[in-house]
């Protein structure tokens, strides 16, 4: 049988253990730096050069290839490995977007976003006219977007060919009336009740103190004392665990944690009322035999 | 003519009187009962049933200071309010159960012993707690 020190040493590690992790669990931010965009392209048989993020708008024909380069950094400022990055391409006169994935190089801290207007069916994707360039980039806490700017696509609407799947069409946008926010009661009202529901805690202490209440039984022996002790310790705790699941974990994690404490709990709970069981039984001794 | 009128009027009188008679013949009745049921209760009631009454009685009262609010308040917010009423309720009734298993006049139909009832109480709770945790937001 495992000794009551062992009991409350395993009890306070899981106890720090659900802190450690509820802290690692926080979610971190996340960022873009050294965004580049680069327009390459051949016109007239000259190349345009790079260009820089300094002006906001500036044109692409269908010759062009659009190259951005980007670093994704979290809260650290260090460069991480996002899950997603996504270049859209947004038409300001449709109102539809288009997405294009970005790779990533360079073991993930640098992307990089290729959209090429000579590919056809790229271009069948796009609208022509003011175009609004993002950038998203997501990981499993965070999320990121980045406007570049908007780009004027010089070139003309590519008929699509037809298709037996042209079913789909952009649709208007719906207009979705949201319901009226509920209003929250008056301050001094909830600030009666919050008092109010604490009377009741004042007539339950006066009920137990007319009555007498006490802990007599809880320190019977070492026995009770012990496991009543580490017993009371383990609810504690499970309010604890209810509390911090509150703030910050997730049903899985609960779960998790409360698997090891709940076993905690229920081993020192059994061997708490047995030691109490033990309190009513006669004991027999030799005189009685 | 008068001498009917005079009649009528001491019935009435007499009728009015007997009534009030009853009234208060009934009044001291049910406090005499009301005086010996908590005469009764104090004097043949456990003291482990007394305290989970107390329970019981304080469970009560936060769910009608609850309630009484969302009446007044509204319903904002109506998960806060599902929760926090609903541990009362839950509590009360495994309270309840609990004063049921343990009175020892129920030893006959109900084979549990004291400590088993406590345990299946405490688990309960631990649950009903959970799905509360659950619903608070």
């Amino acid at each position: 049988m495992p000794s009551p020190t062992r009991l409350a040493a395993v009890l306070l590690l899981a106890i720090l253990s659900l802190v450690f992790s509820a802290s690692a669990s926080s979610p971190s931010a996340l960022s873009f730096r050294d965004v580049k965009a680069q327009l390459d392209g051949r016109e007239s048989a000259a190349l345009i050069t790079e260009k820089e993020l300094s002006s906001k708008t500036w044109q692409a024909s269908a010759l062009d290839k659009l190259i951005v380069n980007a670093v994704v950094q979290g809260s650290g400022d260090n460069p991480i490995v996002a899950r997603h990055v996504i270049l859209g391409v947004r038409s300001q006169e449709e109102k539809v977007e288009t997405s294009f994935l970005c790779k990533a190089s360079q073991g993930g801290r640098k992307v990089t976003c290729v959209v090429d207007f000579k590919d056809a069916p790229t271009l069948e994707t796009l609208n022509p006219g003011r175009n609004t360039l993002t950038l998203y980039a997501a990981t499993l806490d965070a999320t990121a977007t980045y406007v570049l700017g908007d780009l004027d696509f010089a070139f003309k609407p590519v008929a699509k060919p037809e298709s037996e799947f042209d079913v789909f069409s952009v649709l208007p946008e719906i207009a979705h009336t949201f319901r009226p926010d509920e209003k929250p009661a008056k301050k001094l009202l909830s600030l009666v009740f919050t008092i109010g529901v604490l009377v009741p805690w004042g007539v339950l202490l006066a009920s137990y103190v007319a009555l007498s209440a006490n802990v007599k039984n809880l320190f019977a022996n070492s026995l009770t004392a012990t496991f009543g002790s580490l017993f009371t310790a383990a609810l504690a705790a499970v309010m604890g665990l209810y509390y911090v699941y509150w703030l910050r974990l997730n049903l899985f994690q609960l779960l998790g944690y409360g698997t090891i404490i709940g076993c905690i709990t229920a081993a020192l709970g059994r061997q708490a009322l047995v030691a109490h069981a033990g309190i009513a039984a006669p004991v027999r001794t030799k005189k009685d035999m | 003519m008068a001498k009917s009128v005079h009649n009528t009027q001491a019935s009435s009188a007499a009728a009015v009187q007997q009534s009030a008679q009853k009234v208060s013949k009934a009044a001291a009745t049910q406090a005499f009962l009301v005086k010996r049921l908590l005469n009764s209760y104090t004097a043949n009631t456990p003291q482990s049933i007394k305290l989970i009454d107390a329970y019981l009685l304080f469970v009560m009262l936060t769910g009608i200071i609850q309630f009484v609010y969302v009446v007044l308040a509204g319903t904002y917010p109506y998960n806060s309010f599902l929760a926090g009423f609903g541990a009362s309720v839950g509590s009360f009734v495994l309270a309840a159960n609990l004063r049921m298993q343990i009175n020892p006049q129920n030893k006959a139909e109900l084979n549990i012993s004291p400590e088993r009832a406590f345990a299946d109480f405490a688990f309960s709770s631990i649950v009903l707690f959970g799905f509360v945790v659950n619903f608070l937001g």
